[in-house]
């Protein structure tokens, strides 16, 4: 087994056993609400997607070959 | 009036049963010039069972295409004289059975010519039922419906229309276009003299064949005066522009969102022309599915491959597609198209979208880490399971372009194994709250995914409008999750429980 599959069957594990322990119930989830901000995301996602909209925009009027 | 509603002369039924001693290879061979598209299209009918076809006449003077077709010709080759034109219908009963079990048809032209070459031939198009079906993890999701009328009867097919180029009026961009368009358009087909309207190809001073083409401009200004939305992606080593993805992805994100697309490529020839190598193009609208495939395992495991989650596009065995040199219905294998030949792709879309499903599904996983972030495993099994499988990148993504209609009614039928569906008031909610249209990524793991075809659930990202700048939330409609729900309302997020905690199916499954 290499790391990765390690990492996720050691935290599977780890959830199975603290969920099983017969003291612990589901904590139930309250309705509430939260400010899309309170969510914050990747910056890796935000140049990912700055770099294909840039080559996107960059070969919009590219006209080569003939089919 | 097209060649399905013409009628057709001179009937003749033939059984074609192997019991029978029914030849395709000697049929063709006897009466379609040795057709290798022809021999495709026989082979396709005696898969799905063929037993009986029925051979009828076309003429000028009942189908006004065929005027239409041939006042082209004489215009390209003047010495052009005339054409002959066959209508094959396929059945899967005998000769004269009633009801007649009808599969689909082919229409065979052949143009005759007082210079050499004296006669050319080719099949015009057309429509049989897909061999494999989803049963067969084969998934064509832009088949239309096409009505034939026959000496017989009246008949219909569901199918993806192919073409072949005759290299004089039409060629490969022209087939590829109307094979993609008969996908979209409301009349489910578009004329040759149509796309050459468009494009200024009058056969005499703008001519198309013998190794001329369309140019992306041509491709552009049909796609924009027939209202057509497309992204466009372009490879072109020689100008120094090389692509930042894998397009095979991009093109996946099409086929799972329902559109058709086109695929130009560079042929590798040991003596290319002055004009240098060659370029073909065909229609792409349909993939298979290998549940039991070693790579997305492989690939994140052994070939350091550091993706934080697997795209769905790992299970795809084939991209099912029409080639004119060919015929139609192939499979080309994921990969076989490699990069260096990849040179452009046009992917239909029922409206403008900012974002690529590739972008989309990049987003989406940002939001999903954002929500596992925020909301911790609570002792809930599976949403507990999706945070790990997450944070320990083993999560697959699938992302498509989704209207309202159907996200609701899928909503409507999910339900766990033992029957929990999402309440109807959270329902109603994304009933009020959803826009017509969206992008859809649904999350898994990679055995719940390929085997059961069923997620932890999805997330929904607004598709028409740009990311905002610096990237935040606001673009997530709503998500739904084991347990857990959240739904966007002017920028505040209504978190809302759900009794249903477990994985549901995928969409369309």
């Amino acid at each position: 087994m290499n790391y990765s599959t390690q990492e996720l069957t050691a935290s599977l594990q780890e959830v199975t056993m603290r969920n099983q322990r017969a003291h612990t119930q589901p904590q139930s989830l309250p309705s509430s609400t939260l400010r899309t901000e309170g969510l914050v995301l990747s910056r890796e996602v935000e140049r990912f997607v700055e770099e294909t909209q840039a080559y996107t925009a960059r070969t919009r009027s590219v006209s080569v070959g003939s089919y | 009036m097209s060649f399905r509603a013409a009628t057709g002369r001179e009937p003749a039924w033939q059984n074609t049963g192997i019991e029978r001693g029914f030849s395709n290879f000697l049929f063709i061979d006897r009466n379609y010039d040795s057709s290798p598209v022809m021999r495709r299209i026989f082979s396709l009918a005696r898969k799905l069972k063929y037993q009986s076809l029925l051979v009828e006449k076309i003429s000028e003077t009942d189908c006004p295409l065929l005027a239409e077709e041939n006042a082209a010709l004489r215009l390209r080759r003047p010495d052009f004289q005339r054409s002959e034109v066959d209508r094959i219908s396929f059945f899967r009963t005998p000769a004269d059975h009633q009801p007649a079990d009808f599969c689909g048809y082919v229409v065979f032209k052949r143009d005759f010519f007082a210079g050499p070459p004296q006669r050319r031939s080719h099949v015009y198009e057309s429509v049989l039922d897909p061999p494999r079906q989803s049963d067969q993890n084969n998934f064509i999701h832009c088949h239309r419906s096409y009505n034939i009328k026959t000496s017989a009867g009246d008949f219909s097919v569901r199918g993806v229309l192919y073409a072949q180029q005759n290299d004089l009026t039409f060629v490969c961009a022209h087939v590829a276009l109307r094979s993609a368009l008969a996908s979209v358009l409301p009349d489910a087909d578009i004329s040759y003299a149509r796309i050459n309207a468009l494009v200024g190809v009058n056969h005499t001073t703008k001519t198309v064949g013998d190794s001329v083409g369309l140019g992306p401009p041509d491709f552009e200004t049909v796609f924009n005066n027939l209202g057509i939305h497309y992204q466009k992606l372009v490879h072109e080593p020689k100008q120094q522009l090389l692509l930042p993805t894998e397009f095979q992805r991009d093109l996946y994100g099409f086929i799972e969102s329902g559109c058709p697309a086109l695929v130009g490529f560079e042929l590798d020839q040991p003596n290319p022309g002055p004009k240098g190598q060659s370029r073909h193009v065909i229609p792409v609208f349909g993939h298979t599915f290998n549940e039991d495939t070693w790579l997305p395992n492989a690939q994140h495991t052994y070939f350091g491959d550091t993706l934080s989650y697997y795209p769905s596009e790992n299970w795809l065995s084939s991209f099912v597609v029409h080639d004119d040199n060919f015929g139609p219905y192939f499979c080309m294998p994921r990969h076989f198209l490699k990069k260096e030949n990849f040179r452009l792709m046009y992917g239909l879309k029922p409206e403008p979208t900012p974002l690529s499903a590739v972008e989309a599904e990049a987003v989406g996983f940002a939001v999903i880490q954002a929500i596992t972030n925020q909301f911790p495993p609570r002792g809930e099994d599976w949403y507990d399971r999706f945070v790990v499988y997450t944070r320990c990148g083993w999560l697959v993504l699938r992302s498509a372009l989704v209207c309202k209609g159907k996200y609701l009614k899928h909503l409507e039928s999910v339900r766990t194994w033992n029957g929990t569906g999402l309440e109807p008031e959270l329902i109603e909610r994304l009933r009020n709250r959803l826009p017509e249209s969206f992008w859809m990524i649904e999350a898994s793991a990679p055995e719940l995914f390929a085997t059961s075809r069923r997620k932890f659930g999805e997330v929904l990202l607004v598709a028409n409008t740009p990311l905002p700048k610096p990237l935040d939330a606001s673009m997530l409609i709503a998500a739904r999750l084991p347990g857990l729900t959240l739904t966007q309302n002017n920028l505040q997020l209504d978190v809302k429980p759900t009794a249903l905690q477990s994985h549901t199916p995928l969409l369309g499954s």
